[in-house]
């Protein structure tokens, strides 16, 4: 039998401990080292392709920030239509007499079947409507009366002045209240 | 004891040296992926809001169809007086009523960037034609209301001192940006386009040359 024989001297020689230790750190450095190359491959890779998607998509803002430009014309047409609009309808809900006009004609139209009373004077603007009646008799003021009442869309009616000559008949001031 | 750590600084260097390299690699690495993903992540929201612009703008001319003169006169940035004076003339005419006294004031400011000025005249007509006149201008560009009327009548004809407001606004003075998110017409927008295309625009009418004799020449 083969006898082995240590002829390293005993103040030269390594602990058995230490030879271990050395063998595991080599086996992790192996392991480490792989992991390294690994890794270092993977963040390559993931570089180059994260950057080339990033490429394209940049190149598809360009394709399309020029296809904006060539419909520049649209774009102001667009711009102009959103920014009137907006203020067209503004100055549309904006207070308008014509509303009251409309209302007056059609008061008007009715009073022609009233020939005993008719209009002196009309005032009409966006808050209020002031009308003066002159009525030959009490029944065409009655009629008047009633047919100024009727009339929708108004918060009151005013009665603000009344009078009577016997030449003329009666004469009435009325004011007719929007808000 | 020296020789115990002679034999494994070797092994130990090398370990530290690939803990620092997976360090450096591992950071490094990541935060680079984390900055170009983020940077995708912007300009893919970036081709998301142009990609919808582009869309918008290529539908407009389906929807602003032809000529939009008219939007221009709805809301005059110059000349509203004007056109509000072509206007009331025009209407007069057309309505067989006469004007008389016509006077405009200054632009006063309304509301935003709206102003208006006011335009003052007499007006005497049948009453049937003197209604209908005050009523047209609900229905003409530039935009224009009635103010106040004051109408008395005698005999048959009805006479009449108003006052109607013609509206102005200034155009918006900064387009947006290119990279800047186009705001489509919505169905009220495209609603208040087809109402106001449909309102009478003032007549632009081109004289003609003078086709009569000229004068004489009072030095030859």
């Amino acid at each position: 039998m083969q006898k082995r024989i240590n002829l390293i001297p005993l103040e030269m020689a390594v602990p058995a401990r230490a030879v271990k230790l050395a063998r595991l750190l080599s086996k992790i450095s192996i392991v480490g080292t792989i992991l390294l190359i690994i890794s270092t491959i993977y963040v390559i890779l993931a570089i180059v392709i994260y950057s080339v998607e990033y490429k394209k998509v940049v190149t598809s803002i360009e394709s399309k920030k020029i296809k904006i430009v060539s419909l520049e014309k649209s774009e102001q047409k667009l711009f102009l239509a959103k920014d009137r609009t907006e203020k067209i309808v503004q100055v549309i809900n904006l207070a308008s007499a014509h509303k009251e006009i409309d209302k007056f004609r059609a008061f008007s139209d009715q009073m022609t079947t009233n020939p005993d009373s008719s209009f002196t004077e009309v005032s009409i603007n966006t808050k209020k409507t002031e009308l003066s009646i002159s009525s030959k008799n009490s029944n065409s003021l009655t009629e008047v009366l009633k047919l100024a009442s009727s009339i929708p869309g108004y918060k009151n009616i005013v009665l603000s002045s009344f009078g009577f000559s016997p030449a003329t008949g009666f004469l009435s001031n009325l004011i007719f209240n929007i808000n | 004891m020296n020789n115990e750590l002679k034999f494994i600084i070797k092994p130990v260097l090398l370990l530290t040296i690939l803990i620092i390299l997976f360090t450096a690699v591992f950071f490094i690495g990541v935060k680079k992926i984390t900055t170009i993903k983020a940077q995708i992540n912007d300009s893919k929201k970036m081709e998301a809001v142009l990609g919808q612009k582009v869309s918008i703008l290529e539908t407009i001319p389906n929807i602003i169809l032809g000529d939009t003169t008219f939007l221009d006169i709805a809301l005059p940035s110059r000349g509203a007086v004007l056109y509000g004076l072509n206007q009331v003339k025009s209407q007069a005419v057309l309505n067989g009523v006469i004007i008389t006294n016509l006077k405009t004031g200054s632009v006063s400011p309304e509301k935003d960037a709206i102003s208006k000025v006011n335009i003052t005249f007499d007006v005497s007509g049948p009453s049937e034609n003197l209604y209908t006149f005050l009523s047209s201008f609900s229905k003409l560009l530039p935009l224009m209301n009635v103010d106040r009327a004051r109408i008395s009548t005698i005999d048959s004809t009805v006479n009449a001192n108003v006052t109607i407001n013609v509206y102005t606004a200034e155009l918006p003075k900064k387009i947006q940006s290119i990279t800047e998110n186009a705001e489509e017409l919505t169905d009220d927008d495209i609603e208040t386009i087809k109402t106001i295309s449909n309102y009478t625009i003032p007549e632009f009418i081109e004289p003609k040359p003078f086709e009569g004799e000229a004068k004489p020449d009072p030095f030859n």
